[in-house]
């Protein structure tokens, strides 16, 4: 029983080292003066996170970047959130799980699916690969993990309370404003932050939707083909704190769901 | 005619009041969205696919040439072929771990099992390119892990098949997947009670016997939702192959993200292959949970 | 006089199911009316008709003169009370209590005032600024409560507002509900499916089943005169017998119920000879005897003890009768002594304590 527990308890171990191995490597090397990267580590510096922050591309990814981030955290928030609210709503359990699963379906596909078939629709209507191109594929990456982390808070609320609203003399309107909207905007938020951070990490659907504009990601593919840089481990530990940030944020407003 | 719907009192207040009407008109810009941002390229992309390229342009045919390529080559079936069998490789490994793992979150650490899951959850949002890369630093020939086998003095010379491998490949696609499959798995082990197993060995089952018999049916929706995301995720992916494959471990992903974005790139060829894989993909998958429902039996 | 609440003709399909099917009912003013029925009935769509959360497929509401068949929620003069209470958990207790206040416009005094008096009738003086959340169960129902009588509506809606409080608290809740709604003069039309609630609060108690109002009456109408079968076995506990119509004469009625035995009770209309009726009567009016009976008792069935249950004040007597048939009786502890299992006795009891209806029983 105790060497089981043992066991056990290393294979968790082993695994969580497996997960986070990469990511300590990188931000490791982002701190060292050589080049090279190998054991031992002669030093610690800034040196790439200057040579990284000089990169004459970087501003305008960054921006693009934010500006990606923004759009699909309010625009997946709003539909993801009315389509988790539609689910909860049902009253029949099977097809409350089609509906779900039927939302959650893009995040199976492949992104190169997602990305290229995107590129083909633009293409066909005549659209140039753009900022606005690539929007629409991270609002479709970041809806599912929106649906799914909504459905998760709204699985207890109470709809009686709405009913209630109304029944004490609120039209529709301001029945969401006095009641579901505080209720919920601990979630939303919660939701929204995390389709930020998806947005923000986001390689493949940019790659083939965003034509000419950079992103972070796009930027750190970039030096990643054209070799060694110890600059890409400095901008993807930047990348790392910001999206360590949003999901630590984003769990705290979700678990301070209302109910 | 609609608007005399409208005008009808029930479906008037039926809006106002909410049930399952109110619950399609809440779904319905998701479902819009989806239509024409996901369903109707898909569709695109299909019918691109029996066009033909002629100089540097598109031409809108209808031809098999495309396919007919595709099954004539010898180079995408061995692609393809590797494809698939990296992609179940990954998924034999990752759907057990995340199994295991998920039992062992449910009921052995349950008090820790919200901070296990949430590291887990932190390490899947936590830079996908970044993730790919930092194995290539480690597996590399001058990289961590073979620096690390020669100073404790087990090989002499850097291990070669580390990186540029499938064995590269394999190891980095388990990282980046295992927290996909964890989450459906370990989420449908939940449903599962201690009193079900304990009544289970109370029965006289115990081992493997247990988990065929009532762990593995009872999260068997769980489990395709796991193997469902590493299969497709794995064989979809390109960047891995391209970062830590090198060109004896290039997947069909490669070849088809070079026909949309690449020097004499070909979109219809490209549509085409996509079709092929999925439609491959999807066969090895559904035979994979016919077995998987032969294995766990009740 | 027109009625506080008129449901005029209204049915509810849901798919090809009929969940209502013609209910027609008319609360007067100032009444407490109780929807009783099993789970099923049809009670809580009804209730929710009233309110306007549900559409009727066919009929109409007119409350106090005006059709609010086609009204929102919001724009109609009821009131709901919550199962479990749904009280706005971001609010605090005086704001549940304001709010519809506070939506109609009232100036900020006024809605302090209405409030305090509105907690004080709920006697939860003082505890306005509790956050919602902290409530327990008795309080969270008595905000409810007051949050639906704050805007003064016309008629209140109340749908099993105490079914999820334990037994002690009910019955406490039920006394202090039925003495608010004296106090206002109020119309309240309360959804339960506990008989007893029905029938300690009621002023008319409205039964339900498979969608239809099977009988309107009175508590105490509707316990020693059971329209029906069903209403007879739905309220309280009864005893039936099968027979033949005998006789039937001025709502006096005879049944041959086997073995040359006979049974008298009242029916509300004359039966034909020689139909079959079923008798109801409830254990409490069941004597036992080992002596000859009464003369005016209408029956003499014999019976053998099978069962004595002791429940204090009173003691349950469950007897066979040669048609095996098992009648219970409700005896004071006195007259069960000298009782015991195996013994063989004599059952009756007065003939209009019990009710006959005609049809064997099969169903209702």
């Amino acid at each position: 029983m105790r060497a089981n527990h043992l066991m056990a308890r290393g294979f968790v171990l082993l695994v969580l080292l497996y997960l986070y191995a990469p990511i300590l490597v990188i931000v490791l090397f982002s701190f060292t003066t050589s080049p090279r990267l190998g054991l031992p580590i002669e030093g610690l510096s800034l040196r790439w996170y200057t040579s990284a922050l000089s990169n004459p591309l970087i501003v305008g990814a960054l921006w693009n970047s934010m500006i990606l981030a923004a759009v699909s955290a309010l625009v997946a928030s709003v539909l993801g959130t009315a389509f988790a609210f539609g689910v909860a709503r049902l009253k029949s359990p099977r097809n409350r799980q089609l509906l779900l699963g039927a939302g959650l379906l893009p995040a199976v596909v492949p992104l190169l699916v997602i990305g290229i078939s995107l590129a083909v629709i633009f293409q066909a209507i005549g659209f140039r690969q753009g900022l606005l191109n690539a929007a629409v594929g991270h609002v479709l990456v970041c809806l599912p993990f929106v649906i799914l982390t909504m459905n998760a808070q709204l699985e207890n609320f109470d709809f009686a309370i709405i009913e209630a609203a109304r029944d004490l003399g609120a039209t529709p309107f301001r029945a969401f404003l006095d009641v579901t909207l505080p209720l919920i905007r601990q979630s939303v938020i919660g939701a929204a932050l995390l389709a930020s951070a998806l947005s923000l990490d986001e390689f493949v659907v940019t790659w083939f939707t965003a034509g000419n504009q950079q992103t972070v990601p796009v930027l750190v593919w970039g030096l990643m083909r054209r070799g060694i840089d110890p600059a890409i481990n400095a901008i993807a530990t930047m990348l790392l704190a910001v999206l360590v940030c949003l999901v630590f944020a984003s769990n705290r407003f979700g678990r301070r769901v209302a109910q | 005619m609609i608007a005399k719907l409208v005008k009808h009192k029930s479906f008037r207040i039926g809006l106002i009041q909410g049930g399952s009407a109110a619950a399609l008109r809440m779904t319905s810009p998701a479902a819009a969205f989806y239509a024409v941002s996901f369903a109707l390229p898909m569709v695109c992309l299909f019918i691109l696919s029996f066009w033909r390229v002629e100089g540097f342009a598109m031409i809108p045919d209808f031809t098999l040439s495309n396919y007919a390529k595709v099954a004539t080559s010898d180079l995408y079936r061995r692609l393809i072929l590797r494809t698939i069998v990296l992609g179940l490789i990954t998924a034999c490994i990752v759907v057990p771990s995340a199994f295991i793992l998920a039992y062992m979150m449910r009921f052995v650490f349950e008090r820790r099992a919200r901070l296990i899951l949430q590291l887990i959850l932190l390490s899947l949002f936590s830079g996908y390119l970044v993730r790919i890369y930092a194995w290539r630093t480690i597996l590399g020939k001058q990289g961590l892990l073979n620096a690390m086998l020669q100073w404790l003095g087990l090989t002499e010379q850097p291990l070669a098949f580390l990186i540029y491998s499938h064995f590269a490949v394999v190891v980095t696609l388990t990282g980046l997947l295992l927290p996909l499959a964890v989450l459906p798995i370990y989420s449908a082990m939940c449903n599962v009670s201690r009193d079900h197993v304990e009544a289970a060995r109370d029965l006289g089952s115990s081992g493997c016997h247990l988990i065929r018999t009532i762990l593995l049916p009872m999260v068997l929706p769980g489990v395709r939702a796991g193997f469902a995301f590493t299969f497709f995720l794995a064989a979809g992916d390109f960047v891995t192959p391209a970062l830590v494959g090198g060109a004896q471990s290039l997947m069909i992903g490669n070849v088809i993200a070079d026909q949309f974005r690449g020097v004499g790139s070909n979109w219809p060829l490209g549509a085409a292959l996509a079709f092929v894989t999925i439609v491959a993909v999807l066969a090895i998958y559904f035979s994979g949970v016919a077995l998987l429902r032969r294995v766990a039996v009740w | 006089m027109t009625a506080a609440v008129d449901i005029v003709d209204v049915s509810k399909t849901f798919g090809n199911v009929a969940a209502l099917d013609q209910i027609n009912l008319q609360v007067q003013d100032n009444e407490f009316v109780s929807l009783l029925g099993a789970s099923g009935c049809g009670k809580s769509t009804l209730l929710r008709i009233v309110a306007g959360f549900e559409s009727s497929s066919h009929g109409k509401v007119i409350i106090h003169g005006d059709d609010v068949t086609s009204l929102p929620p919001h724009l109609r003069p009821t009131n709901l009370v919550f199962q479990r209470g749904a009280l706005f958990p971001h609010m605090n207790v005086f704001d549940n209590i304001g709010y519809s206040l506070k939506l109609r416009r009232w100036p900020g005094p006024r809605i302090a005032e209405r409030v305090a008096e509105m907690l004080a009738l709920v006697r939860m003086e003082g505890l306005g600024q509790r956050n919602a959340a902290e409530l327990s169960g008795g309080q969270m129902q008595r905000v409810a409560l007051a949050r639906a009588l704050a805007a003064e509506p016309k008629v209140l809606l109340l749908d099993e507002p105490l079914s999820a409080l334990d037994l002690k608290l009910r019955q406490q809740m039920q006394l202090e509900l039925r003495a608010i709604q004296r106090g206002l003069g109020a119309t309240f039309i309360f959804v339960t499916h506990d008989q007893t609630e029905a029938l300690a609060m009621s002023d008319r108690i409205a039964i339900m089943n498979q969608g239809r109002i099977v009988q309107f009456g009175t508590p105490r109408e509707i316990y020693t005169r059971p329209s029906s079968m069903y209403v007879s076995d739905f309220i309280g506990q009864t005893n039936f017998l099968r027979g033949i119509v005998l006789s039937s004469v001025n709502g006096v009625t005879t049944l041959d119920v086997g073995n040359g035995k006979r049974a008298t009770g009242e029916s509300a209309s004359d039966l034909a000879t020689g139909v079959a009726g079923i008798l109801s009567v409830r254990p409490e009016s069941i004597r036992i005897g080992l002596a000859e009976p009464r003369a005016d008792d209408s029956a003499l069935i014999s019976g053998r003890v099978v069962e004595i249950i002791y429940l204090g004040s009173i003691v349950r007597v469950g007897s066979v009768t040669p048609a095996n048939t098992t009648i219970w009786a409700e005896l004071r502890d006195a007259d069960a002594r000298g009782l015991t299992i195996g013994m063989e006795v004599k059952l009756s009891w007065p003939p209009e304590a019990a009710t006959i209806w005609a049809g064997d029983g099969a169903r209702d």
